[in-house]
């Protein structure tokens, strides 16, 4: 594999609007060279009208794009060097895979047997090897998709950009070529944008994670940062779930505490955030995974911090495979999901009368 | 109104060194690049503005200039228009006109409502007759002429010959070269654009609503009355228009097959134009008749705008 | 069920057979007339089919034939210019979001919508200074301009139908407009432009009432030739055969377009055109 040209990008102040709707406000973003980064966020939050912004396909309003050094954003898309997958792959229908992948090739003149040998090398890259001269009829949803990526990878790009690529796919297939693109793209050492609303794979494939709502950036950060911190109730409700449990700040800065509303005593806060420093009696939300919900009749939980147990009754019980979701009315706290292995659940029905518990180390706190 | 700022904004943001262009450069690039697209778009509409311009719009709007004036003179007059509208002889044979395409209209369009409401229901039968309507479509008028003759010609005509053997006529009927013979030949034309227009409407009406009220106890034959044929009644006003204009603004079939008077205004219009060398009596009148069909049109876009969606279309 | 349900259904199903056969003979009869005639040579047709002969399609004249293929060059190439001139437009159209967009369908809807007669008598008047009457080019612009709007209306719907990331792909892997419109649009638009320029050239082909006013001694197409024939000398029998070629001809196009794309198509399509 030749070495790749891959630049960083660097985005500044970027905007877009469409009349008088804002379709992207101050954008700013650092990629380096070879990093994966995945633009997450819900249905019309910018993340694609950026996407199409650094491709070139639509003018900025304001603001700069670089790709390293250089200044792109008053190019046109076919001056950029920059690999576009479509979410609907847009494979040319009347030409075979081999003259889909050379496209780019033969726009930069490349010769023949250049061509060829290239072709070659990404059809095997994308394990797609005898298919050269199959016309995109003719293969199957995830074969399209793979070829879709030869072709944006071919002329060795700056930057390569994906449109939600996966969300055509079943579910089982997805799974499976999110590790393949990931590998193809660790192996290219490819910058990536990645753009998608599926958090469960922005958090599988991403190097760092650029969220998004309302046209602008909630966060920025590595899925693990974005896990287990976010910054904001939408970070915090849109990365996997979450029960988000109203408090109010209670002790200072060497004690934090919290009191939960209509709960009699203080909760030790162990997880803190630099941003929640206000005062005492500020309105919190305290966010507790599902996974960290925990049954107490069935099971153990884990030391340290301080424990917490409530009465509940089931509500819904959803079988997932491996783990069960379980819906609760909880005395005081409202409705509540906790998600647990199957084997821990497996006498609960609904309507029964438990109880759960969850340690103050996994309530992390946030700004209501 | 704010109060003035107090410094003016940057022309040039104060980028770092280094970095070669300054910002607004990039950004005017940008927008340079922008408007020559648009440009360029708007090139590639112009050939078929400048042709219809300049091989319609132009010479249209000619004869309606030259339609309000004198023809020896050049100034500017209503007279034309006023020795139309005066004239009876002129209004005669506009009033002809109009009767004579508005009762072939009508009679085209309800022979061809059941067949098109039947094509549109049966695939089978739609393949089968849609060569036969296509076809006359993809002829010139003067075939049909021809037909016309040898159809209704008095001694040599199909219909005189069977007629007289079968002793049901005494002598050959002169229907050819006579109004009758010109409303056949309308009927025949509108029949063909009736059964294809209206059989586009009647499969644009979803038949699920006809099947719903059957299902429900009505008989087809209400059903149709009562849920299709409203929700066709725009498609079918339009088609009425179509046949109407066509018929009111026909030339080929009424010079073929006229006989000593005329009926339709479009022999006048033609007779001063070419013969009667008054070709500015000529665009007035064909003025005249353009406002007719234009109006009649115009009514039924309305029609169509003010009943049209209203629900059942696919 | 009551049986006098039964017998009106009966009586129904017969009425609307019968009606259905009345309405296909009539629907047939000028074409098998016309038809039938040519083959019998004389003026009236003679159904015992009796003597049917070649003798009056070998009688055609020469000037009929002249007339016949002049008619076709005119068709082929005004169909050919509206192609080329209402393609790029679409495209601009569709792909640049003009504003003017309506504007523009409607500006060329005009020739489609004046009556042919008054759109005759108008180009006669100015075709006359310009040397443009009695011409080829005169006949070949009048067709143009008749052809625009229903070329303009495919390309339209075609274009409209190609999703743009066809071309957003080909800008993104280096294609400049120009090659993008070359190499990924026109081919994938080819097809339907190709049962447009079909359409066009039957439209072209038989365009009379407009043609008429323009025509001359040395342009005269074939519809032309046989009205004036038939209003000048009354019907001869080549005539009649003449006129039956155009039946074939048209048998032809209907064949081709229903063999590419099946029957429902024509009413659609044949629908917008006035006849």
């Amino acid at each position: 594999m030749a070495d790749t040209t891959s630049q960083s990008v660097t985005i500044r102040g970027v905007e877009k609007n469409f009349g008088s709707f804002k379709a992207v406000t101050d954008f700013n973003l650092e990629v380096a060279a070879g990093e994966f980064v995945t633009f997450l966020g819900p249905s019309g939050c910018g993340k694609s009208t950026t996407l199409k912004m650094l491709s070139g396909l639509l003018p900025q309003d304001k603001g700069e794009i670089l790709f390293g050094e250089r200044r792109i954003d008053m190019l046109p898309a076919n001056q950029r060097n920059v690999g576009l997958v479509f979410q609907n792959y847009a494979l040319f229908p009347h030409m075979t895979v081999a003259e889909n992948i050379a496209f780019g090739l033969s726009m930069r003149r490349w010769s023949k047997p250049r061509k060829q040998q290239r072709v070659a090398e990404l059809l095997s890259l994308v394990r797609l090897e005898g298919l050269e001269n199959r016309k995109p009829e003719q293969l199957s949803g995830g074969q399209q998709q793979r070829v879709a990526v030869a072709r944006a990878l071919a002329f060795n790009p700056d930057l390569v950009l994906l449109d939600e690529p996966l969300s055509n796919l079943d579910a089982k297939l997805r799974e499976q070529v999110r590790l393949d693109l990931r590998d193809i793209q660790k192996h290219a050492r490819q910058t990536t944008v990645f753009v998608t609303h599926d958090q469960v794979e922005a958090l599988v494939m991403s190097d760092r994670i650029v969220l998004m709502n309302a046209g602008r950036i909630e966060q920025i950060g590595t899925p693990v940062e974005l896990y287990a911190a976010p910054l904001t109730e939408f970070g915090a409700r849109f990365v996997g779930a979450n029960n988000l449990v109203p408090a109010t700040l209670h002790g200072d800065a060497s004690d934090p505490r919290a009191i939960v509303d209509g709960v009699d005593g203080t909760l030790a806060l162990t997880s803190m955030s630099e941003q929640l420093n206000e005062g005492a009696g500020a309105p919190i939300w305290l966010c507790v995974r599902p996974e960290h919900i925990f049954l107490t009749a069935y099971e153990t939980m884990p030391a340290g911090g301080e424990v917490r147990q409530f009465n509940a009754r089931v509500v819904d019980k959803v079988y997932q495979g491996t783990s069960v979701l379980i819906d609760l009315e909880v005395e005081k706290l409202g409705r509540v999901r906790a998600e647990r292995p199957t084997m821990a659940a497996a006498e609960l029905q609904a309507g029964q009368q438990t109880s759960i518990a969850f340690s103050s180390c996994h309530a992390v706190p946030r700004r209501r | 109104m704010a109060p003035a700022r107090e410094r003016p904004a940057p022309i040039v943001d104060p980028a770092p060194k280094g970095r070669g262009r300054a910002l607004s450069d990039d950004t005017s690039i940008l927008k340079r690049r922008l408007l020559r697209e648009r440009l360029f778009y708007r090139l590639c509409t112009v050939p078929a503005l400048l042709v219809t311009g300049l091989v319609a719009v132009v010479p249209l709007l000619l004869l309606v200039f030259n339609s309000f004036r004198n023809q020896a003179s050049g100034a500017f007059s209503l007279e034309y228009y006023g020795a139309s509208l005066g004239n009876a002889f002129f209004l005669r044979t506009l009033a002809t006109t109009i009767g004579i395409a508005l009762g072939v209209t009508v009679i085209c369009i309800i022979l061809a409502l059941p067949l098109a409401y039947l094509l549109a229901r049966r695939t089978l039968l739609r393949n089968v007759i849609m060569p036969v309507i296509t076809i006359p479509r993809m002829l010139p008028f003067v075939v049909i002429g021809y037909a016309m003759i040898l159809l209704l010609a008095p001694t040599t005509g199909v219909v005189n010959k069977v007629l007289l053997g079968l002793g049901i006529l005494q002598q050959p009927a002169f229907i050819l070269f006579d109004w009758p013979g010109q409303a056949i030949a309308f009927c025949y034309t509108g029949i063909v654009v009736a059964t294809a227009v209206l059989t586009g409407v009647m499969m644009s009406v979803d038949p699920q609503l006809e099947d719903a009220a059957v299902s429900m106890g009505a008989t087809r034959l209400r059903a149709f009355f009562v849920i299709t044929l409203p929700l066709a009644i725009p498609g079918i006003v339009a088609a009425t228009a179509l046949i109407f204009t066509s018929i009111v603004t026909a030339y080929a079939i009424p010079v073929m097959l006229n006989g000593r008077v005329p009926y339709m205004i479009s022999l006048l219009i033609s007779a001063n134009l070419l013969t009667l060398q008054q070709p500015h009596l000529a665009y007035a009148q064909a003025v005249i008749v353009s406002c007719l069909a234009i109006g009649v049109t115009a009514f039924a876009q309305w029609f169509l705008l003010r009943y049209g969606q209203r629900g059942g279309a696919r | 069920m009551k049986p006098r349900a039964g017998l009106g259904a009966v009586f129904s199903r017969t009425a609307l057979t019968l009606y259905v056969i009345v309405m296909l003979i009539w629907l047939l009869f000028p074409i098998v007339l016309v038809l039938l005639a040519s083959f019998q040579g004389k003026l009236e047709v003679d159904f015992s089919l009796a003597g049917l002969n070649l003798e009056a399609y070998k009688a055609i004249p020469p000037a009929y034939w002249q007339a016949f293929w002049f008619t076709v060059r005119a068709a082929v190439s005004a169909t050919a210019l509206a192609i080329v001139i209402a393609v790029p437009a679409a495209w601009a159209m569709v792909r640049g979001r003009l504003r003017g967009r309506r504007v523009l369908s409607n500006v060329v809807l005009i020739p489609d919508v004046v009556p042919q007669l008054i759109m005759g008598i108008a180009l006669l008047t100015v075709f006359i200074p310009l040397h443009l009457s009695n011409n080829f080019a005169g006949i070949l612009l009048a067709l143009v301009a008749l052809s625009l709007s229903t070329g303009l209306r495919f390309s339209e719907a075609l274009l409209e139908g190609l999703p743009e990331e066809y071309e957003q792909a080909a800008l993104s892997l280096g294609a400049s407009r120009l090659k993008s419109f070359l190499l990924v649009t026109i081919p994938l638009i080819a097809p339907g432009i190709a049962i447009a320029a079909l359409f066009i050239f039957m439209q072209n082909l038989v365009t009379f009432e407009l043609l008429f006013f323009v025509a001359g001694p040395n342009a005269t197409p074939i519809s032309v030739r046989l009205f004036s024939d038939i209003v000048d000398r009354g019907v001869i029998p080549y005539a009649v055969a003449m006129a039956g070629i155009l039946v074939y001809v048209a048998m032809a196009f209907y064949t081709l377009v229903a063999v590419t794309l099946g029957p429902k198509y024509m009413a659609g399509s044949v629908m917008s055109r006035k006849g």
